[in-house]
């Protein structure tokens, strides 16, 4: 009862917010009108940037060319995404369970955090092949680490107190790390989350420009080679909204489900 | 009649949300003469830290005015002026300690706002620092001393600048009940030294009469004046005071000024 | 106690990282991987020695790049947030597209901007910029606007001006929050870079690392991304180093 209350008064805060839905959208119509006249008075060549009506013309014209790809990439991105969540989250869990696991696990992780896991798309083809499919693998490889890493970050903060009441209560292991281990991490779980999700982007993005072939990326250098520059800005502006709507989706999640985080 | 100090005169504050406006504070005057301690008692969420809020230029007020030494000090929308702030010391509820300084920088934050240089300032840090027995945590950062310690620091930080009023926002409610007796009497102490004019905030019937020359009792919903109980007890102040017929007397009527507030709130 | 503690938790990571690459040396020689598939890490850390002097041209312009660019979106992004978060509209108007530049895979610009400014130095450092100053700028923003009011309240007290109050109160109060982002930025440097150097020129580690396994010479490759995390963990350093040296207090 007190959760849903919960729930409609943010709701309703939220909607009570007139600033934060009017002004941002002032800012887009400036920044849209401002670029057209701006671009246009200036006669700026549209290989450095066409104005935004073009660019929606070009991309709705085209579209039927962009569409697979579009599909292509959303498919790589959100597969690998919502692959890498439960991978990430389960290795913490896992390294979680013992102190010396964590303190000899943690630098790994850091580790494949700090190395950029595209630098294995040449390789993969290698040993995998050219199936397109497969860069799936590095969106995966891309996001774990860093989804693991805050994950884990949060299992092993977990205030004392609270590791006491449990025992207090005589909670099992498995209760303790439900209730109050995970509960607990859960902020620095979805901070994992939302990162992962912009290394999927980046990823699938970085996978396409290498192999080639499919995908957004790929279409944005195929029209670039024949100057159709209206069409890769649409192409960019697609996988922004890949990467935003992932992100949105993420960040309502985690609105709905950690209630008690101002 | 000597012009008061500190003047509030029908000051009202509506805070404004999105959704709605809150009356805060309805209509509020009083009158406090230089040096007095005076304490405002009251609830939760009675107004009465906005009251100080408002003096001290932290937010403005919607109607009325407030006069410190005859001279208007609230502009709507605009910043009060340094020269007017300098007379005023904020005491928070919390120590509000910067953990980036060490306690001396803390104590010393006001003079380098108020542009106060020269070694007669710094020495005043050095002897207030010695009044409450810091003088060998200066060097420490806050996270590294008691609260207790930590509030003191928080009370000569307002008085560091000298100024003539000091403003104190529950400032010992968070400390354990030995401690805040202890820094109740150190405070009695300073006051009776220093003469400065004192606006203390509390929750804490015990503790307005054990301080205070004057009591502004406050209600809630809106937050307003409900009573003013002026206590005619002896000075200096000793804790020994509280088992005092005529304490017992005070305490009880401020008691049921509060009680009555609370059942006009059910009402 | 203590000792003993700190020495687990040096040799914990010690003696997992020698596990990893024992048993990846173990599975290469027991089924007799060939090199061209997965070289054993000793092949890999020998080639690291031995091909040092033409490895070292690109690891300087990698890491060139890197630092450049992670140096340069440093203060833009702190900049931004600065300016966003002083003014209440602004800051209303603009957090959106705060987060819409974070989320947006910037690096797919790297086509466009190969166009405008050619494979050179200016276009790689760009990139990163623009890539690596968006998160500084969202993690900037979230720790001053998180500043208790409080705080605040204490320096309204006093009448602090603006510039005393954003030195002495708002910016070490968000400086925490500065160096998650700061660190994520590093990161997001280095794989900015490599994804660049993939597509410009044939400078750059990145570009090796394709130059190779093309090449089939699979343990240069290793070679090459083992020196990126090699300059990632600099990065890494550097900045924890500073945090040190900068948050000497605890909260």
């Amino acid at each position: 009862m007190a959760k849903n209350e919960a729930i409609t008064a943010r709701k309703k805060k939220e909607k009570r917010d007139p600033k934060g839905i009017i002004a941002p959208l002032v800012v887009l119509a400036i920044i849209y009108i401002g670029l057209e006249i701006g671009l246009r008075a200036f006669h700026v060549a549209a290989y450095v940037m066409p104005t935004p009506t073009h660019i929606i013309q070009g991309t709705i014209k085209s579209f039927a060319i962009i569409l697979p790809d579009f599909l292509f990439t959303l498919k790589i991105i959100c597969i690998g995404f919502c692959v890498a969540i439960p991978a990430g989250i389960l290795l913490a869990a896992l390294f979680s369970q013992f102190d010396i696991v964590v303190k000899a696990m943690q630098p790994v992780v850091i580790w494949l955090v700090i190395t950029p896991m595209i630098t294995l798309i040449p390789l993969m083809t290698l040993w995998l092949g050219t199936d397109p499919n497969l860069r799936v693998i590095i969106v995966i490889i891309q996001a774990t680490p860093i989804i693991c890493m805050n994950t884990l970050n949060g299992f092993i903060h977990v205030e004392q107190e609270k590791l006491e009441l449990a025992k207090s209560i005589g909670a099992t292991k498995l209760q303790t790390f439900v209730h109050i281990t995970f509960m607990n991490a859960l902020p620095q779980v979805f901070t994992g989350i939302k990162l992962g999700c912009i290394f999927s982007t980046i990823g699938a993005v970085s996978a396409d420009f290498v192999s080639r072939g499919q995908g957004l990326g790929d279409r944005i250098i195929k029209f670039l080679k024949y100057s159709n520059f209206e069409q890769s800005y649409g192409c960019i502006i697609l996988i922004a909204i890949i990467g935003i709507s992932l992100y949105t989706v993420a960040e309502k999640i985690e609105k709905r489900i950690v209630l008690w985080k101002k | 009649m000597q012009e008061p100090k500190i003047k509030f005169d029908h000051v009202t504050k509506v805070f404004q949300t999105r959704s709605q406006s809150i009356l805060a504070v309805k209509d509020y005057s009083m009158e406090i003469a230089a040096g007095e301690f005076v304490s405002i008692l009251g609830p939760s969420g009675c107004g009465k830290s906005t009251l100080i809020r408002m003096l001290d230029g932290i937010i403005d007020t919607t109607e009325g005015d407030i006069f410190i030494d005859g001279q208007k000090v609230n502009y709507a929308k605009k910043k009060m002026p340094q020269s007017i702030l300098r007379k005023m010391g904020f005491i928070f509820q919390q120590p509000n300690m910067l953990p980036w300084f060490t306690v001396r920088e803390n104590i010393a934050l006001p003079l380098r706002v108020f542009d106060l240089k020269g070694p007669e300032w710094e020495k005043r840090v050095d002897e207030l620092l010695e009044l409450v027995g810091l003088t060998e945590y200066a060097k420490a950062y806050p996270a590294e001393i008691s609260g207790g310690m930590l509030q003191r620091a928080g009370v000569i930080r307002a008085m560091v600048h000298d100024p003539e009023i000091l403003l104190m926002d529950e400032p010992f409610g968070a400390l354990d009940e030995l401690t805040r007796e202890q820094m109740n009497m150190e405070l009695l102490d300073i006051w009776t030294r220093t003469k400065k004019t004192i606006i203390f905030i509390t929750h804490n019937i015990e503790e307005a009469v054990l301080l205070s020359s004057r009591v502004y009792v406050m209600g809630t919903h809106p937050g307003r004046l409900v009573e003013i109980v002026d206590l005619d007890l002896p000075r200096p102040r000793t804790l020994s005071m509280i088992t005092q017929p005529k304490f017992i007397q005070y305490r009880e009527k401020l008691e049921g000024c509060i009680g009555e507030i609370d059942l006009s709130k059910i009402k | 106690m203590k000792k003993k503690n700190k020495l687990i938790s040096f040799l914990a990571p010690v003696v997992s990282f020698l596990l990893i690459f024992s048993l990846w040396e173990i599975a290469c020689t027991v089924n007799e991987v060939p090199t061209w598939f997965l070289p054993k890490p000793t092949e890999i850390f020998r080639s690291m020695v031995v091909d040092f002097p033409e490895f070292w041209p690109h690891i300087l312009v990698t890491f060139e790049v890197v630092l450049m660019g992670f140096l340069i979106a440093i203060p833009v992004g702190l900049l931004l947030a600065s300016l966003v978060t002083s003014f209440p509209l602004v800051n209303a108007a603009l957090s959106p597209y705060i987060t819409f530049l974070v989320t947006t895979p910037l690096i797919s610009l790297i086509p466009l901007l190969m166009l405008m400014m050619g494979f050179g130095l200016n276009m790689r450092i760009t990139t990163v910029v623009i890539q690596s100053f968006a998160v500084i700028n969202m993690n900037a923003c979230t720790g001053f606007n998180n500043v208790p009011t409080i705080r605040r309240e204490l320096m309204q007290s006093m009448g602090a001006d603006p510039i005393k109050t954003y030195l002495k109160m708002t910016l070490p109060s968000a400086a925490s929050d500065i160096f998650t982002g700061v660190r994520l930025a590093a990161i997001f440097a280095t794989t900015t870079c490599i994804s660049v150097e993939y597509n410009a020129g044939n400078t750059g580690l990145g570009s090796q690392i394709i130059k190779y396994s093309q090449y089939l010479k699979t343990t240069q490759s290793f070679a090459c991304i083992f020196y990126v995390t090699i300059i990632g963990l600099i990065m890494y350093g550097l900045i924890s180093f500073a945090q040190k040296k900068i948050i000497s207090w605890k909260e």
